[in-house]
């Protein structure tokens, strides 16, 4: 069986649409930080990559996090690193916000807000749907 | 047509079972398992030390078996597995460790391979918590 | 777009997983219930009204059987499923996601 070595391009072809689906709180278990840890991976391999926060996955995006007072990598703090990295395709469910009273101005602002029809469409339209 | 699989839960979880109930049925259709890999809890697969009850299923023997009968890359996260003190020869003489405990037909490499396999694959099947 | 396949692992009584899922689902997407969640092919739970508008909705057999739940007692809209069915599935379905 082929192994690609870490980083390695050469073996791939077309990019594929990849949507990392992010639905876990950023603290309670170490989920979200290995979510990202896979997102900044992928992003070494020149795929169309997008990353979706819903559900409590929109937590992850409050500003003033201070995760340092839990001995915790702060997961804001990574997102708002993402830019460097070329990620750039962030997308947030209205719904998810509306329903735990989160306000834009509460979370990063280079964020694309789907309503539930455009979110239902961004996630059809993958090859693949990375779960977490 | 081509799978792989991504395994993220711990052995108190019903979905270990689940993935391995999904492997060997798309292996007995003759579809390709490009490679499983663990991450997250699912790391802990990779130990050989779990001593289950005689009556009780050696979940790490049985994807053992499965990957020896059909060739299949079963990777552990090498992240996730050193957080989880899941060692290859390699990485506890790298941390100094004297003791390791990586199962054989397992391996340890890095996140790219999931990013790999996912994309060298026609479907990616997620089993977790 | 491509068609879902929504798997669902998780209990309608102790958590809102499975009304997540169905809150993001197109009209052409499946559902499977497995593990926990195939306490959502009851029909006593706060979704099961949605769960039965769904045309593809799937249950696999041996996590009912497992639990005690009579296939007699499940909806009719819901088709009980093996593995090997399930893997059919997720061929036929361009996408898969799991909710957890």
């Amino acid at each position: 069986m082929m192994m690609a070595a870490e980083g390695n391009t050469t073996t791939m072809n077309a990019p594929k649409k990849l949507l990392f689906v992010l639905r876990q709180a950023p603290y309670g278990s170490t989920l979200a930080k290995d979510a990202l840890d896979a997102i900044l991976a992928t992003s070494a391999y020149e795929q169309d990559l997008s990353i979706a926060f819903i559900d409590d996955g929109v937590f992850q995006l409050i500003n003033n996090q201070q995760s340092e007072l839990i001995d915790q990598k702060n997961i804001a703090r990574i997102l708002s690193a993402l830019p460097l990295y070329d990620i750039t395709q962030l997308f947030v469910c209205a719904a998810s916000l509306a329903e735990r009273g989160i306000t834009l101005g509460a979370i990063s602002e280079d964020i694309t807000v789907l309503e539930p029809e455009a979110l239902r469409t961004l996630l059809s339209q993958q090859d693949h749907l990375l779960s977490f | 047509m081509i799978f792989s699989l991504a395994i993220y839960s711990s052995l108190s979880a019903q979905s270990q079972d689940s993935a391995y109930q999904f492997a060997h049925a798309l292996l007995s259709q003759g579809h390709q398992l490009y490679r499983v890999f663990f991450y997250h809890d699912g790391a802990y697969q990779g130990s050989f030390l779990p001593c289950p009850p005689q009556d009780e299923t050696d979940y790490t023997a049985r994807w053992q078996a499965l990957a020896k009968m059909h060739n299949i890359d079963l990777v552990i996260c090498i992240a996730a597995g050193l957080r989880r003190g899941i060692l290859d020869q390699r990485e506890a003489q790298r941390y100094e460790k004297a003791q390791y405990n990586l199962a054989d037909g397992f391996t340890l490499s890095g996140l790219g391979q999931l990013v790999e396999a996912t994309v060298q694959s026609d479907r990616l099947i997620t089993f977790a918590r | 777009m491509s068609a879902i396949l929504h798997i669902v692992n998780q209990s309608p009584f102790s958590s809102t997983l499975l009304k997540q899922c169905m809150d993001r689902f197109n009209n052409d997407d499946g559902l499977i219930l497995l593990e926990d969640g195939v306490y959502g092919a009851m029909s006593q739970h706060p979704y099961a009204q949605n769960v039965r508008n769904i045309k593809r909705c799937y249950a696999i057999k041996n996590d009912l059987l497992a639990r005690g739940i009579s296939l007699d007692d499940i909806s009719d809209s819901i088709q009980v499923i093996d593995y090997d069915e399930f893997v059919q599935l997720t061929i036929e379905f361009p996408l898969s996601h799991s909710w957890y």
